[in-house]
């Protein structure tokens, strides 16, 4: 049993800190989603079926980091703060693990458009294009058929495109 | 994300298009939204925190050893309070009705009476001879009745014994 936990902790744990980190844009918030959901794995270690563990572990990083984000649209002074630590988030004001991920500012631009995206277009663009899962995983963890997943994303990367366009022609003007 | 058929069908095409080339599309839409693509890929992977794996284990072996730990805890107090009242020292029954009934006998009484006429022997002792020591020191008042006006009649009155009249 845990022998099972460690391996699927190494094969997985990093993806899951990381859609927490890029949904929430938080790393403590990150921290606090990835351990729960680690302690989950623990507790339902021996009764997840092979090769289901990932959809179950994205399911339930996911779910929760859902949860905060509800839980911040309720009080509107918190969603104005995160929206301001989301632009903040960066190497110059992470003294997190998160450094070395950080590598300019082109990718700190899209990961605060990305945390402003809608679900299910962040997940979809977490999962498939940053983390390129495959679309069967992703399928099954977000419950779509496979082409919704693809025309999903499709679109998703639309709207993240033209979001990064508008901010981009905001500061220009 | 709910559209016509039609549009479904023809993201689809495109996505598919995007995901099988290799190189950017000549469509200036495709070509942009490969070009995104690309740049989240670049993103990268992050590695799960040192200490937020710790915190996870940490997190799960309590929650494995939690029952025995408390199970321990649990017969340690009970072998404590168990031990604590053998140790204790007995506790002295109350005597009963029976036994608080205190019956004298003729040897008891007879020792109280020698005990009583004793106290009372020595107490009239003590007050004659504390009743003589004093009179020695005893001195009768001056009532200075020659200070007195018309102290020549008041005199006999005093110094008569029976003052009656």
């Amino acid at each position: 049993m845990k022998r099972r936990f460690e391996q699927l902790v190494d094969q997985h744990g990093s993806r899951l800190y990381q859609l927490a980190r890029l949904m929430l844009g938080r790393d403590d918030e990150a921290e606090d989603v990835a351990q729960e959901t680690l302690v989950k794995l623990w507790r339902n270690v021996d009764s997840l079926d092979e090769g289901r563990e990932l959809p179950w572990l994205i399911t339930c990083a996911r779910n929760a980091c859902l949860d905060i984000l509800r839980g911040r649209t309720r009080t509107r002074g918190l969603l104005q703060l995160v929206a301001s630590e989301n632009k903040a988030l960066g190497p110059a004001n992470d003294t997190g693990p998160g450094d070395e991920f950080d590598s300019g500012e082109r990718a700190r631009e899209l990961r605060a458009a990305l945390a402003e995206m809608p679900e299910p277009a962040r997940s979809l663009l977490i999962l498939r294009d940053i983390q390129e899962l495959d679309v069967a995983t992703v399928a099954s963890t977000l419950e779509l058929s496979e082409n919704q997943v693809k025309v999903y994303t499709f679109r998703a990367r639309r709207q993240l495109r033209c979001r990064l366009q508008e901010e981009s022609d905001a500061q220009v003007a | 994300m709910h559209k016509s058929p039609d549009r479904f069908e023809q993201d689809l095409e495109r996505a598919i298009a995007l995901e099988n080339s290799r190189v950017a599309p000549r469509d200036p839409g495709l070509a942009a939204d490969w070009a995104l693509k690309r740049e989240l890929a670049g993103l990268g992977a992050e590695a799960l925190p040192e200490r937020v794996r710790a915190r996870a284990r940490r997190a799960a072996f309590v929650e494995q050893r939690g029952p025995w730990l408390l199970g321990i805890a649990a017969a340690l107090v009970v072998a404590v309070v168990v031990a604590t009242v053998l140790q204790s020292p007995t506790v002295q029954q109350p005597p009963t009705g029976s036994q608080s009934v205190v019956t004298p006998t003729a040897r008891d009484l007879a020792e109280l009476q020698f005990a009583l006429d004793t106290i009372n022997r020595a107490g009239k002792r003590a007050v004659a001879v504390a009743g003589r020591e004093v009179q020695e020191s005893l001195v009768m008042p001056d009532l200075g009745l020659s200070e007195l006006p018309y102290a020549g009649y008041v005199r006999p009155y005093f110094e008569r014994p029976d003052r009656s009249g």
